[in-house]
């Protein structure tokens, strides 16, 4: 039988995208981190109205890492709740699919018994 | 899990709106978040699976008490049994000293309390003075006090009933059911004779009865009466037939049936249970949601009186059936040290008492007590399936202590192992028995272990079990010093009833009746041949 107890490093899935975020910027070798901070920089923008979203682009675009990490938190958090319902829902349909099986072999086998 | 989800979900919005508004300013979705947030925690609060509780409202709260629905995670704290199901009745059994008169004292204090204008009968069957002590203590005076061994008790009339009842019952108490042969003829006296006594609508007695049996005088007076007045002609014709046997052959059949009857009709107790005008009458003692306490030590006599108040208290449970459909109040019955008591019919009685909210209690000692009604231990079955409670207080004998185990069933105990060779882990689970026989050897006075129903609105039940101690019956009133003194009630002679008894008790009184049923005879045939005469005359 499988129970959540035995699940739930399933949910480190909602640090995944914190990781790929603290990754470094080196241009030409290593530019996923910075390709991923900015891509979630412009979906946040969107979100932004148009009076502020200028001083929003100017924390990022002249920040250093620290600041560009700390300008995609917003982002990060909505992936990160995304991952996590993406686990639940994973997880769920594993437990619900192992217990059946499991438990239609215990049936059998106690009926084997009787 | 979903609520963990659901909170996580929300804390993060909640952060998310924080950075939002700081980068936003007051826009559109500044407002809407924290909306979002506060949804969500709800949400998260509302999936929180709830264990269903089923917390009793309304009942007898006992102290000292653990619940042990799961033996392994015992919760000790005060248990509130429910009213609901202390109105469908227990079954108490324990040991001598193991507690039952005293917990059938502590109920009956909380039910006074709690239901002061209700009422209750408690039918005592071991006859000491000290229950009588603790039951004034506890509960105060009874209105009514009827006892098969004292002189000043409250009196009954026996034959209060509906003539099949009355049938039914003297069947059972007086007729020698030994000899086929003469457990028909016996009935068969009872059957063509009780039916014309209560034909004239007037009190009768159990010595109207004895009269009308063995008096051949009583019997062709009260055929006359009954035809003079026009009466039922079936049931004349059936008791017709019966005296219309000869006279010596017919006492031979049921001298039985006299001599099981002869106690009841001139003993010590005959006028206690054969008053035309009771001071206790059951029935309206009910109604009225009178206290009646009845001293019933154990005797051969007091076994058939028993017998006879059931039977009554079976009349009046299908009359609140049948004739009283609101505001039926409830109307506890406690049969303590009733062991001896039982027999066959009380298993139907019970049942029709708890359908009309008069909820049967039983305190006895023994399985063996209530196989013995019925081969089979049918009676047990029927028993223990018509009850609302079991409680098991301190039991000797190991066979009664097994079944009263059993009762409680059983219970799954799980554990978890791991199997270090695959890393696998197995979850295994054992039937264990929820109370060992043993335990119930080791009981304090008044300790005990039960189960009882929780009800929940919607008509969600289920069996809690506990291990509890009965609380001692409280000291709320003074005791008193000596059996209460009844005063004395009309007495028979001078009472409207039927009265064979009176009229025809001896040869000078019964000679007497003779001579003025001849004289009557003598008056009629003279008037008819006047009236012939007279007819004569017209014709010439």
């Amino acid at each position: 039988m499988i129970t959540w107890w035995r699940m739930w490093p399933i949910y480190f899935i909602g640090l995944f995208p914190w990781v790929v975020a603290l990754l470094p910027t080196i241009p030409t070798k290593l530019a996923i981190g910075g390709l991923y901070r900015q891509f979630l920089a412009n979906q946040f923008l969107a979100l932004l109205p148009e009076a502020k979203a200028f001083t929003y682009k100017q924390f990022f675009v002249n920040g250093d890492f620290l600041d560009e990490f700390i300008a995609v938190i917003p982002m990060l958090l909505v992936l990160t709740v995304a991952a996590v319902w993406m686990a639940y829902v994973l997880g769920s349909i594993l437990i619900t699919v192992n217990n059946a099986v499991v438990k239609k072999t215990q049936k059998s086998i106690i009926e084997a018994h009787k | 899990m979903l609520a963990v989800l659901l909170m996580i979900t929300g804390v993060l919005t909640a952060i998310f709106s924080g950075f939002y508004i700081y980068w936003a300013g007051l826009a559109v979705l500044s407002f809407v978040l924290p909306v979002v947030v506060a949804l969500l925690l709800y949400a998260a609060v509302k999936a929180v699976p709830k264990p269903e509780v089923f917390d009793v409202k309304e009942g007898w709260t006992i102290q000292e008490a653990a619940e042990i629905t799961d033996p392994e995670n015992p919760v000790i704290a005060p248990a509130t049994l429910d009213i609901k199901s202390l109105d469908l009745g227990m079954l108490m059994i324990g040991g001598p000293g193991a507690g039952k008169s005293m917990a059938a004292m502590a109920i009956q204090e909380f039910n006074s309390q709690y239901r002061p204008n209700n009422g209750s009968g408690y039918f005592e069957g071991k006859g000491d003075f000290d229950i009588y002590q603790t039951y004034v203590a506890a509960t105060g005076e009874p209105d009514y006090f009827f006892s098969s061994e004292l002189e000043h008790s409250d009196t009954i009339n026996v034959m209060d009933a509906p003539t099949e009842t009355i049938i039914d019952m003297f069947s059972r108490v007086f007729v020698d059911s030994t000899n086929g042969y003469y457990e028909a003829s016996q009935k068969k006296a009872i059957r063509s004779t009780i039916p014309l006594l209560k034909l004239f609508n007037t009190p009768v007695v159990l010595p109207d009865l004895w009269t009308l049996l063995t008096n051949a005088q009583a019997a062709r007076d009260l055929i006359a009466k009954a035809k003079e007045l026009d009466l039922d002609r079936d049931i004349i014709a059936g008791a017709e037939q019966y005296f219309s046997e000869d006279e010596e052959d017919r006492l031979n059949n049921i001298d039985g049936l006299l001599n099981k009857m002869h106690p009841f009709v001139t003993g010590a107790i005959s006028k206690r249970i054969n008053a035309y005008e009771p001071t206790l009458d059951i029935a309206q003692a009910v109604k009225d949601g009178k206290r009646i306490y009845f001293h019933l030590p154990l005797t051969d006599m007091a076994l058939a009186v028993a017998t006879m108040i059931t039977e009554i208290f079976g009349v009046v449970a299908k009359d609140r059936q049948l004739y009283q459909f609101k505001n039926r109040e409830a109307y506890p019955l406690y049969f303590d040290d009733w062991g001896k008591f039982f027999y066959s019919n009380f298993g139907p009685i019970t049942a029709r008492c708890r359908s009309a909210r008069m909820p049967i209690s039983f305190f006895f000692q023994s399985r063996g007590q209530t196989d013995a009604v019925e081969l089979g231990q049918v009676f047990t079955v029927e028993i223990t399936d018509n009850i609302g409670a079991i409680w098991a207080l301190r039991i000797n004998g190991w066979e009664t202590a097994k079944w009263l185990a059993e009762q409680f069933g059983t219970y799954e105990s799980a554990s978890i192992s791991f199997r270090t060779a695959d890393d696998n882990e197995m979850v295994g689970t054992q039937e264990k028995p929820r109370v060992r026989a043993d335990a119930l050897r080791d009981l304090n006075a008044g300790e005990a272990y039960g189960m009882i129903f929780a009800t929940k609105d919607g008509g969600k039940m289920t069996n809690k079990r506990y291990k509890l101690r009965f609380p001692m019956p409280g000291q709320n009133n003074p005791a008193p010093e000596y059996w209460p003194a009844i005063a004395a009630g009309v007495a028979n002679d001078d009472a409207e009833g039927l009265q064979l008894w009176r009229d025809y008790k001896d040869a000078e009184a019964t000679a007497q009746r003779k001579k003025e049923a001849v004289a009557t005879a003598i008056e009629d045939i003279e008037a008819d041949e006047g009236g012939q005469d007279e007819e004569e005359e017209l014709f010439l």
